[in-house]
């Protein structure tokens, strides 16, 4: 019995599980990701081997504490801290909940749905009042000049003006459109949805003559009736390869207690309230009509930051400041 | 965008490089001594020059420079020049010089002939001060990593005689500066696995999903966690399998080795063949 106990407390178990650890893991990497959740992750017997871990440090910290000495201190800290952060996901597993909801424009709900399909409710109501994507750029226009290889790139942003080297020529992005559409009878020009399916943009070259440049059809533009009133010496293109800057969920959030809140929930800045976090996970790509949020409520997270505090400062102890506090302590020693 | 910053950079660390050669090569105490204090103001020249070129990129695109693979090498050179100069000063390692300035040389060259150098804009998910943190920490680890590596590699080739000096009285020992590299690296290896985790708490509200590149990271981490602790099992495995006493450091340099493998392979091989959240690294 003694033996099995010092087995389990030993650092030769600990490096066999490290090691049973890095192997799965490698396997893991391997197969397609819900599949390695199935059969390592998630599965029981790799649960079995963190709780053995777990075991083992806790047994091997409690033998340290009975001989408390100033020097184990950073070892205690790492070995409470991995402690503290398995237990914190263990805690997370059995207590929390984390699914997606997904939110129509205009639409109220409470509602989300667990990883398993079971359905969960908000303890408060969000209306999704506005979903938006901002953009840095709608791409980069392309000047072409006939004595140049490389075409000159502008980054396509609304109201940016730039002078075009060495013409002295002026270029000034007035509009973008994403989804072109003129209307005949009224001669009147919009967009038939948010994606970018005819992505065209408005230039004004050298204030004067202003044209449309399309990246599905490179040839209009060019061939536009303003453009016949002067032959520019470059030619224009439109790359609409845009670059997202944020996407934006526009949400009111009401309980019974309180008065309704306004917020916007992106990706980085998520928004807390009554034990739950609402971030901004997918959206509607074709139509820009609703929004995905992950809904988590994890009551483990902060057992898991101190794990990670623990760690990280029993660590700096171990291999920084021990060896420093053992050279002056053997000084003092000597004199 | 290439600087000119850039290119001043790679042809310093070349310099510093062939420096290093010439003092492997060379049998004069004189022309040693003079190389091995040259060659370490070379690499501090370049260290400037690489960081002139990280700042000025920074400036132009506006934002930190670590969200592609050319940015990343650009630091990934830095930190290598940086941590072998920084080490120098306090190890007379310049028999290591010539290897791990070439491995400087090596990722700045990729960066400038492979790489894509344009700049464009950040993706939401990168727009948060975690990039900075997280990727600067992983990086002053992964520049120690690598002269841990070119000291393991340097101890079982040449063995344990090879000092600084082939006249010196005091032969440096190569597996101590790799132990010593690696125990400068695991702290910031940690807070960059930690600060991973956190901002993927932030950003999605999972802190650990078992994407590729955070498994891999965590595989490396443990190989290293598993390094340190040989000094306390290795001493007891060898009495129970009648290993040799002489093999045992020889044993931690190939582990050692194997560890920096996985490093370059989170750093790279996970980019281009095992895709997840990461994907916007290559």
């Amino acid at each position: 019995m003694k033996k099995l106990l010092n087995f389990m407390g030993s650092l030769k178990l600990t490096l066999i599980l490290l090691t049973i650890i890095i192997i799965a893991s490698i396997v893991g990497t391997l197969l397609p990701q819900e599949d390695a959740n199935t059969v390592i992750y998630q599965s029981h017997w790799f649960k079995l081997v963190l709780i053995t871990l777990v075991h083992n440090l806790a047994i091997c910290t409690f033998r340290r504490i009975k001989k408390f000495r100033l020097k184990n201190v950073g070892f205690l800290c790492v070995h409470l801290g991995v402690i503290c952060l398995l237990a914190g996901v263990l805690v997370g597993n059995t207590w929390g909940t984390k699914g997606r909801m997904v939110v129509k424009i205009g639409q109220t709900t409470s509602d989300f749905r667990l990883q398993d399909g079971s359905e969960h409710s908000l303890p408060f109501t969000l209306t999704l009042r506005k979903f938006e994507v901002d953009y840095h750029d709608h791409g980069e226009v392309l000047v072409a000049m006939p004595d140049q290889t490389e075409p000159a790139s502008f980054p396509a942003i609304v109201g940016k003006k730039y002078t075009l080297a060495p013409s002295g020529y002026t270029l000034e992005i007035l509009k973008y459109i994403p989804d072109f559409c003129r209307n005949d009878q009224t001669r009147t020009i919009g967009t038939r949805s948010y994606k970018p399916r005819n992505p065209a943009l408005h230039v004004s070259v050298n204030g004067k003559q202003k044209m449309w440049l399309f990246a599905k059809h490179p040839e209009m533009g060019m061939h536009g009736a303003h453009h016949r009133k002067k032959q520019l010496p470059f030619k224009l293109f439109y790359n609409s390869a845009e670059h997202v800057k944020a996407y934006k969920s526009h949400v009111t959030v009401k309980d019974a207690d309180s008065s309704p809140i306004e917020t916007v929930i992106e990706v980085n800045h998520p928004f807390k309230y009554k034990g739950y976090s609402l971030y901004q996970f997918s959206y509607d790509q074709a139509h820009y009509r609703h929004t995905v949020l992950q809904a988590v409520s994890d009551p483990g997270i902060e057992i898991v930051y101190a794990g990670f505090l623990l760690i990280i400062v029993g660590i700096i102890f171990v291999l920084y400041l021990k060896p420093v506090l053992g050279k002056r302590v053997r000084k003092e020693t000597e004199k | 965008m290439k600087s000119l910053f850039v290119n001043a950079t790679l042809i310093t660390y070349l310099a510093a490089t062939v420096i290093y050669f010439l003092y492997l090569a060379s049998r004069t105490r004189l022309i040693r001594e003079k190389a091995a204090i040259v060659g370490l103001a070379v690499v501090f020249v370049g260290v400037a020059l690489n960081l002139a070129a990280i700042i000025q990129r920074w400036i132009v695109a506006g934002y930190p420079p670590f969200s592609n693979m050319y940015e990343s090498l650009l630091l990934m050179s830095c930190v290598i020049a940086a941590s072998y100069g920084a080490f120098q000063i306090f190890a007379k390692i310049q028999a290591l010089g010539g290897p791990i300035m070439a491995l400087a040389v090596l990722s700045l060259g990729y960066a400038s002939l492979f790489a894509k150098s344009d700049i464009s804009p950040l993706m939401p998910a990168l727009q948060s001060n975690w990039l900075t943190i997280h990727v600067v920490t992983y990086f002053i680890g992964y520049g120690a990593l690598s002269l841990s590596f070119v000291s393991a590699l340097t101890y079982l080739i040449r063995g344990k005689k090879h000092g600084s000096a082939p006249d010196s009285q005091h032969p440096i020992n190569f597996e101590k500066i790799t132990y010593q590299a690696i125990k400068f690296a695991f702290p910031f290896l940690t807070i960059g696995l930690i600060t991973g985790a956190v901002w993927a708490e932030k950003a999605w509200g999972t802190y650990w999903s078992w994407d590729p590149k955070e498994t891999w990271a965590l595989i490396t981490w443990l190989i290293y966690l598993n390094y340190l602790h040989l000094k306390y099992t290795l001493p007891s495995l060898a009495v129970k399998f009648g290993w040799k006493h002489e093999s045992l450091p020889k044993i931690r340099c190939v582990f050692s080795i194997i560890g920096y493998g996985a490093m370059v392979f989170t750093y790279f091989g996970v980019n281009y063949l095992l895709p997840g959240l990461h994907s916007y690294a290559k």
